[in-house]
């Protein structure tokens, strides 16, 4: 890479391009985080305390399930962040929530369904800039044959509407942010 | 003789060294095609044609190409390239390497 850019990877698997990769699976990365899906998220508390995760992501459902979400204090960062309205990105401002931008969804999707993705990931992200809501942009790769490299990350952040320095930051500080915080507590 | 317009007047360009990861070797032919193709996919014809997204050098045995394209661009050829899945039915992946102004600044991330 011509600029070594400071690169935290929230999900994916461990390369040289990054500083610190988070991976869902044990000993895959440098820390371990979990997924909630929507059916396992009334049983959170039960299932962080046996799986004892770096970080929790919890993915997103309708406005209603990512409310709860955005309110409850175990999760950290909302995957796939849609549908996101103006009183939710005013919660997960203030409760400290980020939306997670999962490369890989975009890539594994095809036509119609990825149009629809990039909209619904645009208007996620033109709310969560305006309410100041941090963003992190990750992988989502497995192997080497979906390696994604932190140029391509800074280059889906704009195409989906963040600026330059925007898209930097949601691969570089506001994970490591995230992270640090994480270990604090 | 042939008017060269200045240089000061020309629209302004960057060079995308990438690297391509797949078990198969492509020739320079369907490497421009399915960078084409997926660039029409993704911006449409007039979001193509703006981009002024040329291959200018291939290497089929290391997989190493040379794109030129707008440096407004630059970020929608980045996505249009990572958004090709496969080649001849074979999975591939394009990895940028760096990006740059010039060819000659791109040559030391060869080494």
């Amino acid at each position: 890479m011509l600029r070594n850019y400071f690169a935290v990877d929230l999900r994916g698997h461990k390369n040289e391009y990054f500083k610190t990769v988070v991976s869902l699976e044990k000993s895959k990365g440098d820390y371990y985080a979990i997924e909630l899906l929507p059916e396992y998220f009334p049983q959170r508390k039960k299932i962080i305390k046996k799986e004892k995760p770096d970080l929790v992501f919890a993915q997103g459902g309708d406005l209603i399930h990512n409310r709860k979400i955005l309110e409850s204090p175990e999760v950290d960062i909302l995957s796939k962040p849609y549908p996101i309205d103006d009183t939710l990105a005013k919660i997960a401002a203030r409760n400290d929530k980020a939306f997670e931008v999962c490369i890989n969804d975009i890539i594994s999707t095809h036509g119609y369904l990825r149009a629809r993705l990039l909209q619904s990931l645009m208007n996620t992200i033109k709310v969560a800039v305006r309410r100041d809501v941090f963003i992190v942009i990750s992988t989502g790769s497995t192997g080497p044959m979906d390696m994604i490299v932190p140029r391509e990350m800074v280059a889906f952040g704009t195409v989906l509407g963040l600026t330059y320095s925007q898209s930097k930051a949601a691969i570089g500080a506001v994970p490591d942010m995230i992270l640090e915080g994480r270990r604090q507590t | 003789m042939k008017y060269k317009m200045p240089k000061s007047q020309r629209d302004k360009k960057r060079y995308i060294m990438i690297r391509l990861i797949s078990h198969e070797k492509f020739i320079e032919e369907e490497a421009r095609r399915a960078l084409w193709q997926s660039m029409l996919a993704f911006k449409g014809e007039h979001g193509a044609a703006k981009s002024r997204v040329w291959m200018s050098s291939w290497d089929a045995d290391t997989g190493i190409g040379i794109i030129r394209c707008a440096i407004t661009s630059v970020d929608d050829v980045i996505v249009a390239l990572k958004l090709i899945s496969d080649i001849r039915k074979e999975a591939v992946n394009f990895i940028v390497l760096g990006v740059s102004g010039t060819i000659e600044s791109l040559k030391p991330l060869l080494n």
